[in-house]
């Protein structure tokens, strides 16, 4: 289980099933400390990308401008019980993460 | 988190040293980053990094869902709906914001409209969407009121 990312499908038989992912992620913006005049330097994730069993299917790409814990939704066209669904993120710090959703 | 201290975030906002080298290990995936239409700050330099010459034709056949009023600029869901077929990427433009380009996805043949996000706004301003779907850029843009006392005013 992955510790940054909860997802979640409605699967549709047949029809456009909705994927959403929560993603715990400060997606901080560059800035300078008031305090201290330094520049803090910015923490978001560049490429947020789903792959549908083993296929890339949506990949986004993001800069500093995608809120706090990035929220997203997108639809999948005909999904069918046990196809897999794979959400990897990776930010400017080359941290990275996946989950694998199942679907039924 | 206040609003005044969220716009001396965005403004406080400057290249990233590190996109390059980044996007080197992320082969066919950060196309819009190594094109550098993350650092452009105006939509139109946006729009010429990402679409090359193309020019966007304004549409009814793309929807922006987004409230008329946020009461938190850090926090302003989006939902883009489209009728298109052929859809192969779809870049959303916060046109005011320091650096206009918040997102951009690459879209294969499953994925399916509605897409949602969060995103951030640094002041009152519009929210645009482009849609490239079948070698031609489609726009639609919408105006979000960014509150200032957080009291939906």
């Amino acid at each position: 289980m992955s510790k940054t990312i909860k997802g979640r499908i409605d699967f549709v038989a047949g029809g456009v099933s909705t994927v959403r992912l929560l993603i715990t992620h400060p997606m901080a913006i560059e800035r300078t400390d008031p305090k201290t005049g330094q520049a803090v330097e910015a923490h978001f994730i560049e490429s947020l990308a789903i792959a549908v069993n083993g296929e890339p299917e949506l990949v986004w790409d993001w800069g500093q401008a995608v809120s706090t814990n990035p929220f997203v939704s997108f639809g999948l066209h005909g999904l069918r019980a046990g196809d897999g669904v794979t959400v990897t993120w990776r930010d400017n710090r080359k941290q990275s993460d996946s989950l694998q959703l199942t679907v039924n | 988190m206040n609003r005044r201290n969220v716009l001396g975030r965005l403004l406080g906002c400057a290249l990233l040293p590190a996109v390059g080298a980044l996007s080197a290990c992320f082969p066919g995936v950060a196309f819009a980053r190594q094109q550098g239409a993350f650092d452009a700050k105006t939509p139109r330099e946006t729009i010429e990094k990402l679409f090359n010459a193309l020019q966007p034709e304004p549409t009814k056949q793309v929807r922006i869902v987004a409230p008329d009023i946020a009461e938190n600029g850090t926090v302003v869901p989006i939902t883009i709906e489209s009728d298109l077929s052929g859809v192969e990427s779809v870049a959303v433009l916060a046109r005011d914001n320091p650096r206009a380009l918040a997102a951009v996805a690459k879209i294969g043949k499953r994925t399916a409209f509605p897409l949602s996000l969060r995103v951030k706004l640094a002041k009152s301003q519009d929210v645009q969407v482009l849609v490239l779907a079948q070698g031609k850029l489609y726009t639609a843009s919408r105006p979000v009121r960014v509150s200032v006392g957080g009291c939906g005013g």
